[in-house]
């Protein structure tokens, strides 16, 4: 038995490695049987002696490749493992995927319109508003302003959506959070006047309400923070009869 | 017996030899023989299997160079997993072996 055929004889058993990988246990076997046939020739024996010799100490062929094959994963485990890593980050990608094409498609779709957001208070008159204020990297938009009865109270209801001046850029949090609603001289509720809203990290949604009386003309919607000061005046709707 | 006991060890000793120097395999035969005073005299391709387990494992890495003999030889390199792998095999080994000369030297046998 020569080199080649020792090393065809240990690649022979080897059924779970690829091809890149066989290549590479027959070179340094071979690497291997050269390293101990040049000793031997070094120390004076013949090149057909030498290399008999080196088969020899190599050992059977048939169970060193046994032995190299178990060293290594299974072809299935391997297509399984990849196959669970390939599963779980396509799961990922779908999940994150959808939700973030439905938050994108808010970020875009609140600059034309928004969602209903209604409370269940009595609504004597109502009208669409488009007014948009940007503050920092965000716009605030009034789409809605309503007056009616709350729980015994006269109330404003304006309507606002936010989101990124870039299309599905994230928009702040804070932006609603110090968001208040107050009348004309100055009055808030109790509670900022903050109603239901909802919305995710590219798109926010709320209803903020003020007290209003007979004969108010307008809202003011106040953001503070951080030493900035905003204010925007919301035109009331014309109530019937009043 | 003593063949079983050289391919459990086997890895052990691969482990220890790399945490010198960085060899390539027929290096660490000698060494291995050197060593040992030629006790460790294992069949050479079975040395191949063990190092690439011990790949698949992490605890060994492989990397081409150029050996002092000129040609280019694929080198190991213990790593850091491998390094805490023979603190703790070397301490089992270290327990085991004075366990049996423990009975052996309590024995009609070790006292002969």
């Amino acid at each position: 038995m020569d080199r080649a055929e020792y090393c065809a004889q240990v690649l022979s058993h080897l059924r779970r490695l690829s091809r890149e990988e066989k290549e590479a246990v027959r070179a340094e076997l071979e690497e291997h049987m050269e390293d101990h046939i040049c000793a031997l020739l070094e120390l004076g024996y013949d090149e057909r002696l030498a290399e008999e010799r080196t088969m020899a100490a190599m050992g059977d062929p048939a169970e060193v490749g046994r032995e190299m094959d178990k060293q290594y994963p299974r072809y299935w485990d391997r297509i399984t493992g990849v196959s669970v890593i390939v599963s779980i980050v396509m799961i990922f990608v779908m999940v994150l995927g959808i939700g973030s094409l439905g938050f994108l498609w808010d970020s875009v779709a609140f600059r034309f319109r928004a969602p209903e957001n209604r409370s269940a208070m009595d609504y004597t008159a109502e009208e669409e508003r488009d007014i948009r204020v940007t503050v920092g990297n965000d716009v605030l938009r009034v789409y809605r302003v309503s007056v009616g009865v709350k729980e015994g109270e006269r109330v404003a209801e304006v309507a606002v959506c936010t989101y990124d001046r870039i299309p599905g850029g994230i928009v702040s949090g804070k932006l609603l959070d110090c968001l208040t609603a107050e009348s004309q001289r100055g009055e808030t509720r109790w509670d900022g006047g903050h109603g239901g809203g909802g919305g995710h990290w590219l798109a926010e949604y709320t209803r903020l309400r003020a007290p209003v009386r007979l004969g108010d003309d307008h809202i003011t919607l106040r953001y503070e923070r951080l030493g900035e000061t905003v204010l925007i005046d919301i035109p009331l709707p014309e109530e019937v009869g009043s | 017996m003593r063949k079983k006991q050289q391919i459990e060890h086997t890895p052990l000793l691969v482990l220890s030899l790399l945490a010198g120097e960085d060899m390539y395999g027929y290096q660490m035969i000698l060494e291995l023989a050197r060593r040992s005073n030629h006790t460790f005299d294992m069949k050479e391709g079975t040395l191949y299997p063990v190092l690439h387990g011990l790949e698949q494992q992490g605890y060994v890495e492989a990397y081409r160079q150029e050996a002092p003999t000129g040609r280019m030889r694929k080198y190991y390199h213990l790593t850091k997993k491998g390094g805490e792998a023979l603190r703790a095999e070397a301490e089992s080994w270290r327990r085991y072996s004075g366990a049996v000369n423990a009975v052996l030297q309590s024995s009609a046998l070790g006292t002969a």
